[in-house]
This record gives structure tokens, sequence and C-alpha cells, in this order.
């Protein structure tokens, strides 16, 4: 599973902070999401879509070889 | 880890709420020990091993159990704090990491103790049941937790 969050942010101009505070994690989950370390779970993965307005297919991509 | 599994509640104010009772229970229970070493102990016949676990125990569960408390009712009384704790317990990557730590533990714990089981029966039978006991009561909680958990899940 990989996934768009720094490149959305960064086109947003969003702080990892901010975006952390905004759905309700911490900034080293956003650290580790961003860095592939850490796949999120449905509910955060919708939460971070939805603030981004966007789908979570269009921020989350799932690559069958990829394990979970 | 543990006062944070059992107090926890989908509203984080019911939450603190729970824990402030928790640790008011938690510093009765010092102040038992406190009152037991300072009116039952002298009058015994305990040895300083004992007397000194009294007041150690007593000391260290009223100390905690202030702090806690003394932190609990500030979270309580600001909302910014409150907001932040309840991010970081509320986590999912912390949870995780606290989970697989905690798994890791159990494990380890469980062989070294099966280890340690052929090192005490030579030497202490009283150890080796105890040491024994201690491994089955972990067995059971398992074996219980998980019956537990398949149906809740």
């Amino acid at each position: 599973m990989t996934n768009r969050i720094a490149e959305l942010r960064k086109a947003r101009r969003i702080s990892q902070a901010e975006l952390a505070d905004a759905v309700e994690v911490t900034r080293q989950t956003i650290i580790s999401l961003e860095n592939g370390r850490y796949n999120a779970s449905l509910l955060l993965a919708h939460k971070i879509a939805q603030y981004f307005g966007l789908t979570i297919e269009d921020v989350f991509i799932f690559e069958e070889d990829t394990p979970c | 880890m543990l006062m944070k599994n059992v107090t926890f509640s989908k509203d984080y104010d019911n939450t603190l709420k729970l824990r402030c009772l928790w640790f008011g229970a938690m510093l009765a229970i010092g102040l038992v020990g406190f009152a037991c070493y300072f009116f039952l102990v002298p009058q015994s016949s305990l040895g300083d091993h004992a007397k000194g676990f009294y007041l150690g125990a007593a000391s260290g569960i009223t100390v905690a159990a202030v702090f806690f408390l003394i932190r609990t009712l500030y979270l309580m009384s600001h909302p910014e704090a409150k907001r932040k704790a309840r991010i970081e317990e509320t986590d999912e990557r912390q949870q995780k990491i606290v989970g697989g730590a905690a798994q890791f533990a159990g494990l380890f714990t469980f062989y070294a103790a099966a280890l340690a089981l052929f090192v005490l029966l030579p030497l202490s039978l009283h150890a080796y049941y105890a040491l024994l006991g201690v491994l089955a009561v972990y067995t059971l909680a398992f074996v219980s937790a998980n019956l537990w958990l398949s149906k809740k899940l």
C-alpha cells in the first residue's frame, strides 16, 4: 500500500502537524504514513481522504504484491 | 497501560472521570498501607524486611496515585491539554506499538519462565510450584481473553 499524503499535503502547503491535528493523530503517525512504514486503518484513511476532499482510492494506492 | 485499558470509554470525559475514581481508590490503598505501618506493624512481630515493605509499598502507591490524580484533574480542567492527551492515547499507531510490545513482552516472559522451571526444580520445589502456577494463570488468562475477544469481535 502506497499513498499520496506527502504529495497532497505539500501541494496544499499544509504541515505534518496541521494534518495530524486535523485528523486527530500524532505527527509521528503522519510521518510513518508518508514514509510507508505504517498502513492507516480504514477509519484514518477515510478521515485523511475527507480532509483532502478526495476518495480513499485517490489518496491510498493498493498494490497487490504489497503485504498488508 | 492497564489503567488506560480498564478506564477507556468512547467519551474521553467519561474516561477521565472513571480514571479519577480509580486513582482515588489507589490512593485509599496507599493510605491504608500507611495506617497499617503506623498502627499495626509496630505491635506485630514482623521482621525489618516486612516492615520496610509496608512503608515502601504505601509510599509508592500513594505518590503514584497523587501524581496521576493531579494530572487527570489538570486534564479535566484544561481543554487543550485534554485534547492533546486524547489524541496521544487514541493514536492508532501508538496503540499498535503498545499492543505489539505487550505481545512480545508476554511471549518473552512465558519462554523465560518455562526455561526457569528447569533450573528451579532441583533448587526449590516451592519456587517451582509458584512459577508453574504463574504460567498456568497466564495460559488460562490468554485462553479466556481469546474466547471473549472471539465472541466480541
